[in-house]
């Protein structure tokens, strides 16, 4: 059985009306890949090995535009989480004033819960990455526009 | 292949080598990157990297936690570990089965048995293989001078939880004997969070041959050749070759049968690698220790049978049997391996790190790095640039091809010790094969570097 091009788009079509976050389906040969978590990668390469632009991670926010700005980057590389349990409020929304020891969230890694802290004092301006996603080290979390206090 | 995502544990030229095994079976690879590595090789050809944590390797590659969020963020299904950080830790490869990924070696109980250098003797033993003249584990001074009276000087005080040439020790004569033990103990137990020591016999003449084994989990089981690593500087490979040219036949091929009986006996499964002291005085053979991993010169072994020891590890580790019988594996010319490194040997051999301004190899000849024009050489961690890796018909041809490389190999911006290599290859001893892991430590004084 070969898989035509309407095939393909009959099975995502299926999958967007369906609660599957993640599908792998191969048939001869063709090899679909479906992922609504976010987190999917490209299909491997069969070229030669050659030097390529650097690779530019998925699931990274966009720096702030903005120079006032002050970025708060993820401690360690987990899960985000922007509220202390699910259902309950988030720790700041943008807008909110927070002291350089606020905790601004939480960085889960193997169940391991870190807090992150606001590390300048100021307005939460921008949440740049929503709850429950991946983070790498280093990643922007959010940003705030310093204010003295 | 059941696996289809592998987080690559690892950095420098190796993590480059496993990508490049992952797109040849099919696989997708996510590459762990330190804040240091993020412009690196391997992270240029990954599918994608994950920034793991800062330079440092504890709070990055030796993060066990880090790694394994990474590796399920990014749902990787397997993690490949290469050699060094996690390679041979146990907890790891435990934590990697509870949490549903596949770790791409044997199981933690194996590697935690094999790690412990004072246990996998006393395995060794139990199939008949031949272990150097030593004690069992020293329980202090006293119990050592006993011990090193039944051995006889000199002897090697070594760490049980040692490996890799670290934590080893030389003691010539009873005097030295209890410094030596009372450093070693409080330098093991602070480096390997384990201070158990034992005595080995030092063979003067020692060759340093190993043993390449694979084996899956039906029951396979093959050896690939033997491995001459006696190039040795303080107990750290410089040149290895195969196969094993200069140690009697009838010697490798007891060395092989031990090695797959070993291998069988403690029911391994994927690669791994059975290191032998050969006494060349005596004409003996002894058992030293099984590294559980893949190792820096699988190379020279891939060079000589033709095949991809990594892709074959990907495969083994996802469920598949080897996809060679021991008949099938055939051994074809010589080939030899030098360790180029971010070394200055006129200065003690100090790393050299920095920016490589020209990055210049050889032409026709196989080089694994992660190195190019620009690469900045961070100062975080080992420091070797590259693998030279030459093929020839015979061992005369490939250390002709060698030396060659070496001539047309440039590289600048910072130190290396291509020199050296140049040196050591060069010298009428190696050609001859005369020389035992001390030769270097002994014709160092020979060495000037050129202008």
């Amino acid at each position: 059985m070969e898989l035509t091009h309407d095939d393909v788009l009959t099975i995502l079509d299926l999958l967007d009306h369906s609660n599957v976050e993640y599908l792998e389906l191969e048939v001869d040969g063709t090899r679909i890949v479906a992922d609504r978590s976010g987190t999917a990668v490209p299909p491997a390469e069969s070229a030669v090995l050659a030097p390529q632009p650097v690779a530019v991670p998925a699931v990274r926010a966009p720096e702030p535009n903005d120079p006032d700005l002050v970025t708060v980057p993820a401690p360690v590389v987990g899960v985000f989480y922007r509220a202390p349990e699910p259902g309950a409020p988030p720790f700041v929304q943008v807008g909110d004033a927070v002291a350089d020891d606020t905790t601004v969230g939480l960085v889960e890694v193997m169940k391991m819960f870190n807090g992150v802290t606001a590390g300048v004092s100021g307005r939460v301006a921008e949440i740049l990455v929503e709850n429950d996603a991946f983070v790498e080290f280093g990643q922007p979390l959010l940003t705030i526009r310093p204010e003295p206090e | 292949m059941s696996i289809r995502r592998v987080l690559v544990a690892n950095r420098g030229e190796i993590a480059v080598r496993i990508v490049r095994a992952c797109r040849a079976v099919g696989a997708e690879s996510v590459v762990a990157v330190s804040a240091a590595d993020t412009d690196s090789l391997a992270a240029r050809h990954a599918n994608r990297t994950v920034r793991i944590g800062p330079a440092t390797s504890s709070d990055s590659y030796l993060n066990q936690d880090a790694v394994l969020a990474a590796a399920l963020g990014t749902g990787a299904d397997a993690i490949h570990p290469g050699y060094g950080f996690l390679a041979e830790n146990p907890e790891f490869a435990e934590a990697c089965e509870r949490n549903g990924l596949t770790f791409v070696g044997p199981s933690g109980d194996t590697v935690r048995t094999m790690g412990n250098k004072l246990a996998a003797r006393e395995v060794a033993q139990r199939y008949g293989v031949p272990v150097v003249p030593g004690s069992g584990h020293i329980t202090g001074y006293q119990d050592a001078v006993t011990a090193a009276e039944d051995v006889g000087y000199p002897v090697l005080v070594k760490a049980a939880a040692g490996g890799g040439g670290r934590g080893i020790r030389m003691v010539s004569g009873p005097d030295e004997l209890r410094s030596t033990v009372e450093h070693a103990s409080a330098e093991a137990a602070a480096a390997f969070g384990d201070g158990t020591l034992y005595l080995e016999r030092h063979v003067a003449t020692a060759r340093h041959i190993e043993v390449q084994v694979m084996a899956d989990r039906h029951g396979g089981v093959v050896h690939l050749g033997e491995r001459d690593c006696s190039m040795q500087r303080r107990f750290q490979k410089i040149v290895e070759e195969a196969p094993a040219s200069l140690v009697p036949e009838p010697v490798r091929t007891a060395m092989r049968e031990s090695a797959v009986a070993l291998t069988n006996g403690i029911g391994y499964e994927n690669a791994g690698t059975i290191e032998f002291i050969y006494d060349a005085d005596r004409d003996e053979y002894y058992f030293l220790e099984m590294n559980t991993r893949i190792q820096v010169e699988h190379p020279v072994t891939e060079a000589i049978t033709g095949l991809d020891l990594v892709a074959m590890q990907l495969k083994v580790a996802s469920g598949e049997p080897l996809p060679v019988a021991q008949d099938d594996v055939t051994f074809t010319g010589h080939a030899i391996e030098c360790r180029i490194t971010a070394e200055s040997p006129e200065h003690g051999f100090r790393p050299a790190p920095g920016h490589i301004t020209a990055w210049r190899p050889p032409d026709g000849c196989r080089i694994d790095t992660h190195c190019f024009d620009g690469y900045l050489v961070p100062p975080f961690y080992d420091s070797l640039l590259a693998k030279l890796v030459v093929h020839g018909s015979d061992r005369a041809q490939a250390t002709e091809r060698t030396r060659q490389a070496l001539r047309e190999f440039s590289v600048t911006g910072i130190d290396t010790n291509l020199d050296f290599l140049a040196f050591l290859t060069g010298h009428p001893d190696f050609l001859a094969g005369r020389f035992s892991t001390r030769w270097v430590e002994h014709n160092l004084d020979a060495f000037s570097p050129s202008p």
